[in-house]
């Protein structure tokens, strides 16, 4: 009874504890997380041991060897073991069982015992014990042990080992589960034929003709030999019959391997395409922050390559497997997805990484399903969407885009005002883009900058061979001052200065600000 | 006597048409679809359908004559160029503007005689990274483009007589003197030679060069008036 109530209290204690939790979590972490940038290193200082281990194995065999190697060789399996006795452990939450076991009991009104308590604890913990990559596991570590050194062959399961650090070589492998249909079916048909035709050629030639085929055995070896194609000629047929079985024999071989080709391969192509995306998330999840944006259309394309070009991370959704191809070629993230599916964008784990997402499809009914699902995730990233039919604005704002751009209206606009002063706009445009110079440039001025009440002439603005347009008072609703007096406008904390100029006399002057006066 | 004519009544036609009005500017708007010419009438827009392939009908409209600017926005790029390469063998100073989407359809149109070809997509696209990239850069350049404060853009020609003939612009303080900002010059010679007034610009300042200059509106007019002293 005492046995049960510390293992119940003990139980109690972990489920409470906080760094436990942790803990624990990022064992599973670097253990199970593909997507954990620490389980990389993990797993290729894993799969050096299995490897250097294996070589001992091998060079072993013709040589001796020192004792130190032997050290490392004890060392790799310790880690092994600890390895294993730490998937033992994340592989199942085993005080969570024993007190959801004893709540359910106590509502119930049931006494257990302790065995009873323990079951289901561990049952689970004996369902991961025989699991195959457990058991992969434990046949690399078992033989090590002296009285088990019989066993010595079987650390070649360490080599096993290494599929369970290589996400893409599990991928592959599935093709052979999924495709398991054609497989049996395949593997029928060739057990039928090298049974026909060892039983044709045992007949024939097993009797003392052909002085190679003593027994079934041999019979089925040759067999197996032809049918594959790989016809070492060890034995071959004598008799008439024998031959005549053999061009059958080779004919269907070669069919059915074909046949099997065909299918590894175009399940694995398949599967190719898998390993791309998934290697897409992983770089993905290496990003701090990036913008989204929807649709590699016209519009997702010129977008995307400014954003780019301003030293941007941008990465592309689109349904279109062509568009994915070319944003691909162009050297941007894609992927290949429905950027309103709501799993898909949880994926993406946009919360603190991304700032903007761009909804840019050619369908206003795509569009505002994105804001939404965007919206319904986060609130706090900023969506600015295309409209493709004016009317749709409204919606995509209701939704919750910042701001809707509807190309048409903008380029009616442009086209207006290029009409009226067509060298100021064209000089507008021009300084808006990136990477033209001059350049026009936001430029804050922090807390950092000790640069409250300054007056303007101070900051050496024309030093630096820049141009005031004017400046921006957050503190003031965002009022706009143009081109103030230099010697009397006095420069507050959190003004954005307008800032006309090359590029590096701008990133020249913003460094100048930072360290000026601290 | 019309000045501005619309050739076709597509999204950015209707855009342009409604913007064209608001600004209170008179302008035709021409078709070669009777629905669309319907449609136009209705939202209350002096609209004709015409048979495109008559240069005749173009003249009956005033190309060649009163018209200075054709937008080219029918959905059909090749009715487009088609008008577009007629309506400049009519009238080789006619400004032509088109709005093609596709790089192709932008570089024939450029071929076929239109100035200025302007990109939905790419204005579209660009509005957004500008939003992204900076907000309030380009909030203040929208109201001073588009007239939302009493700040202007405005392009200033030097006349024959102005006193800032022969000077440099950078000792022509004009700045000072007017309270207003000089974007940059356009070389009166050279149109395609335009100068952002950087510290490093060395110019002396030409007859019909054009200024741009951004700045309250009355200190515009004032320098406006200032420059023939």
């Amino acid at each position: 009874m005492r046995l049960k109530e510390r293992l119940l209290e003990f139980s109690y204690l972990l489920a409470s504890s906080k760094k436990y939790k942790k803990l624990k979590k990022s064992a599973q972490r670097l253990l199970n997380d593909p997507n954990a940038y620490e389980k990389k290193y993990f797993d290729y200082f894993m799969i050096f041991l299995v490897l250097s281990t294996i070589m001992i194995l091998i060079l072993e065999i013709k040589n001796d060897l020192p004792r130190w190697v032997y050290i490392y060789e004890a060392f790799a399996v310790f880690i092994f073991i600890i390895e294993w006795l730490c998937r033992l452990w994340v592989a199942s939450d085993a005080h969570i069982d024993i007190i959801e076991m004893q709540e359910s009991a106590e509502y119930d009104k049931l006494n257990l015992t302790t065995w009873q308590l323990l079951k289901p604890a561990l049952f689970k913990k004996l369902a991961f014990i025989f699991s195959p990559m457990s058991i992969i596991d434990l046949l690399a570590i078992l033989p090590s042990f002296r009285a088990l050194r019989f066993l010595r062959f079987l650390l070649l399961f360490r080599l096993f080992k290494v599929f369970r650090y290589t996400e893409n070589i599990n991928y592959l492998l599935r093709v052979f589960i999924e495709k398991r249909f054609e497989f049996y079916s395949l593997i029928i048909l060739f057990g039928f034929m090298v049974f026909f035709a060892s039983t044709v050629i045992y007949i024939f030639e097993g009797t003392g003709a052909n002085p190679n085929i003593n027994n079934f055995y041999d019979a089925i070896y040759w067999a197996v030999v032809t049918i594959t194609t790989v016809g070492f000629g060890d034995i071959s047929p004598v008799t008439v019959e024998g031959r005549f079985v053999t061009i059958f024999l080779i004919i269907g071989g070669v069919t059915s391997i074909s046949f099997m080709t065909s299918i590894i391969t175009t399940s694995m192509t398949e599967k190719l395409e898998l390993i791309k995306t998934n290697q897409v998330f992983q770089e993905l999840n290496k990003l701090k922050s990036f913008i989204v944006v929807c649709g590699f259309g016209k519009m997702g394309k010129v977008l995307s390559e400014e954003l780019q070009l301003s030293g941007e991370k941008v990465v592309i959704i689109d349904p279109d497997m062509h568009e994915v191809i070319e944003a691909q070629k162009k050297g941007f993230l894609a992927l290949h997805a429905d950027a309103s599916d709501i799993d898909l964008l949880n994926e993406l784990r946009l919360e603190n990484r991304v700032k903007y997402l761009v909804a840019l499809t050619n369908d206003d009914a795509i569009n505002l399903s994105i804001v939404l699902s965007v919206k319904t995730i986060n609130r706090d990233i900023v969506v600015y969407s295309r409209a493709v039919e004016k009317n749709a604005r409204n919606k995509l704002l209701i939704a919750g885009a910042k701001e809707v751009v509807f190309p048409y209206e903008s380029a009616a606009i442009a086209a207006y005002e290029h009409l009226g002063q067509p060298v100021a706009f064209s000089a507008i445009n021009e300084i808006l883009h990136e990477y033209i110079e001059p350049v026009i440039e936001e430029v804050e001025i922090t807390k950092e900058m000790h640069l409250d009440n300054v007056v303007l002439k101070k900051l050496g603005i024309k030093k630096h061979r820049l141009k005031l347009l004017g400046v921006v008072r957050q503190s003031e609703n965002n009022k706009f001052y143009f081109h103030p007096k230099k010697d009397r406008f006095e420069i507050k904390e959190g003004d954005i200065l307008i800032i006309i100029g090359g590029y590096e006399d701008i990133a020249a002057f913003r460094l100048h600000l930072h360290e000026g006066r601290s | 006597m019309t000045e501005i004519i619309l050739f076709g009544y597509s999204k950015s036609a209707q855009e342009i048409a409604r913007l064209l009005k608001q600004n209170e500017r008179s302008f035709l708007i021409l078709t070669t679809d009777k629905q669309k010419t319907q449609m136009a009438i209705s939202e209350g827009f002096d609209a004709h359908w015409i048979n495109y392939n008559d240069d005749d009908e173009l003249i009956k409209y005033g190309i060649g004559e009163s018209v200075k600017i054709l937008f080219c926005v029918s959905e059909n790029y090749n009715k487009n160029l088609f008008v577009t390469l007629s309506a400049k063998n009519l009238d080789p100073s006619l400004y032509i503007l088109s709005l093609a989407a596709d790089e192709a359809q932008e570089k024939k149109m450029l071929l076929a005689g239109a100035n200025k070809n302007i990109n939905p997509y790419t204005v579209g696209a660009n509005r957004i990274f500008r939003l992204i990239k900076k907000p309030v850069v380009y909030r203040v350049l929208d109201e001073i483009l588009y007239h939302k404060n009493n700040i202007k853009i405005a392009e200033i020609t030097i006349p024959k007589n102005s006193y800032l003939i022969g000077q440099p612009l950078f000792n022509a303080h004009i700045e000072q003197r007017y309270d207003l900002m000089v974007l940059g010059i356009q070389d009166g010679k050279n149109p395609s030679d335009f100068r952002f007034h950087t510290y490093r610009i060395r110019k002396k300042i030409q007859e019909s060069d054009m200024l741009v200059v951004i700045g309250e509106e009355k200190n515009i007019e004032k320098f406006k008036k200032e420059l023939i002293k």
